[in-house]
């Protein structure tokens, strides 16, 4: 990928998405001052950490993917010099870095907050694996963004991963025991904690080559 | 012409769809010719100039742009293409001014200047985002990021449909402008005719997704002619090459040709027809003639 207007594109995705960027980050601090406020307050700061990322995951490749067949500012894009393979993959790792940047600050911000704070440092794990699925969730729907230009398909996707939130935050829960292994105030990878972490970067993994063969292949995009 | 010298040529291309297919389109487009492609709505027009810009694969055919083949060197031919289509949109949270930069920071050939000029002519504020715009205001916003580019080849989709007069004669003018560049080639899609007599020296006429007819503006309005005839003791119109419609209302016959010839005059009056009058045909009128025409043609 040589074609300097790959990175051209890549910047323009971070420019005009910094301002999201920029808020799902602050509504993932205040979510975590707010888990500072007691039991009820950890509760509530939790489902709004998560939520915040959920439907980051969601909405960015909504607005920046799809939205932009949708919008007709793909066929913009596409009138520049490059390639229909060269625009997936500024689009992939633009999109890509716009949902990272926001990501890897509040991962690191929420691990922290929990070995900072009383909270059992065994909430590592699960809270690890839950911001993993969270990004797993976005390279699914960045995926189907690509490949499916019908909204209903697109739309589909969307609400099996928005299903699947609560099954795994819920099955993950009980894979890992996250009682006993939270209440213990060490960090503890387990079999089953390995095996969903394994699986997430699977799948993360599965994405990335999908979408490298959908470049590949020089996909009608328009 | 040899293929050598050509812009554009598109050979033998089809691309079929569930509902609609483009057959065997064939253009060439040389150094400084301006081609308006005139059709009816769905007649493939668009699909036509996004296969022309890659954008779209074809099923078979070739399409070169500047000698490099769209289906694997299309960032290369890009470089010198300005493409406009009516339903393309910018980003509607940005500015023009942050259009400008981003188009600027991709070609070097970007001309500040003009581009100033361009926002002083189509009266654009550079700071106003684009989702601000009107319709007109956008196409005018999307001409003056692909002419301050100055590309060797313009692809205009449709540029002035849903305009208002007065922005399309601005548009219209401002192209008018470009074409005193005798180097740049312009290819102009469009179902208005007016504004593809205004500008074109060529001209292809496409319909069912077929080229039906093509050839150079004056050399259509020189051939097309409609000759009304007095028919004699009910006189029969003798078969002539090139007539593509005959309308008999008792007496008098309205005959459409592509193939005008005084000879046509002698070869009627034999038959007992006298030609009393002959007309010249506007563009729209031999394109409406010239779809109605290949329409009656049985398929191939």
């Amino acid at each position: 990928m040589s074609n300097p207007v790959v990175g051209r594109l890549i910047g323009k995705e971070l420019r005009l998405n910094w301002l999201f960027m920029a808020g799902v980050t602050f509504g993932g601090f205040v979510s975590l001052a707010v888990c500072l406020l007691g039991k009820v307050g950890f509760a509530a700061g939790a489902i709004m950490f998560v939520t915040a990322l959920i439907a980051f995951a969601v909405t960015l490749p909504m607005q920046s993917v799809a939205g932009e067949r949708k919008e007709k500012t793909r066929l913009f894009v596409l009138s520049l010099p490059i390639s229909r393979g060269e625009y997936i993959w500024a689009k992939v790792v633009g999109v890509s870095l716009c949902f990272l940047a926001p990501w890897t600050v509040l991962l690191i911000a929420a691990l922290a907050f929990i070995l900072i704070t009383p909270v059992p440092d065994g909430m590592v794990v699960y809270t690890t694996l839950v911001l993993i699925f969270a990004l797993t969730d976005f390279c699914v729907i960045v995926c189907a963004a690509m490949f499916f230009t019908s909204e209903g398909a697109l739309a589909l996707v969307i609400i099996f991963m928005n299903m699947s939130v609560t099954f795994f935050i819920i099955g993950a829960s009980a894979l890992t025991r996250i009682g006993p292994d939270s209440a213990i105030d060490a960090i503890h990878w387990s079999a089953p904690a390995l095996t969903i972490l394994g699986s997430e970067i699977a799948v993360v993994v599965a994405v990335f080559g999908a979408l490298y063969w959908l470049a590949r292949r020089e996909p009608v995009v328009i | 012409m040899s293929s050598a010298g050509l812009i554009v040529e598109m050979r033998n291309v089809s691309r079929r769809y569930r509902f609609f297919s483009l057959q065997d389109v064939s253009l060439q487009l040389a150094p400084g010719q301006i081609m308006g492609l005139v059709g009816p709505n769905g007649a493939g027009k668009s699909t036509t100039l996004r296969i022309l810009m890659g954008l779209v694969p074809a099923d078979t055919g070739e399409v070169r742009v500047f000698g490099h083949s769209m289906q694997t060197e299309q960032a290369l031919a890009k470089k010198n293409i300005g493409y406009v289509s009516d339903d393309m949109r910018l980003f509607g949270q940005a500015t023009l001014e942050w259009h400008m930069k981003f188009v600027a920071s991709i070609f070097p050939g970007w001309d500040p200047a003009y581009a100033a000029k361009l926002l002083e002519r189509f009266n654009l504020k550079p700071a106003q985002p684009i989702k601000g715009l009107s319709h007109g205001e956008h196409m005018k916003a999307l001409l003056l990021l692909v002419l301050a580019r100055r590309p060797k080849l313009l692809v205009l989709d449709e540029p002035t449909t849903g305009l208002d007069p007065v922005a399309r004669h601005e548009l219209l003018t401002e192209l008018m402008d470009v074409l005193k560049d005798e180097s740049r080639s312009i290819l102009f899609s469009s179902h208005n005719t007016a504004d593809v007599e205004r500008i074109s020296d060529q001209i292809t006429f496409i319909d069912r997704g077929r080229i039906v007819d093509c050839n150079d503006k004056e050399a259509f309005l020189e051939n097309w002619r409609r000759l009304r005839l007095d028919l004699h003791d009910g006189a029969t119109l003798p078969a002539a090459d090139g007539v593509v419609d005959v309308d008999v209302t008792g007496r008098i016959a309205t005959v459409t040709t592509r193939r005008y010839a005084p000879e046509m005059h002698q070869v009627y009056r034999g038959a007992g027809a006298i030609v009393q009058e002959v007309q010249r045909m506007t563009l729209e009128e031999i394109f409406v003639a010239t779809v109605m025409a290949s329409r009656k043609e049985p398929a191939e």
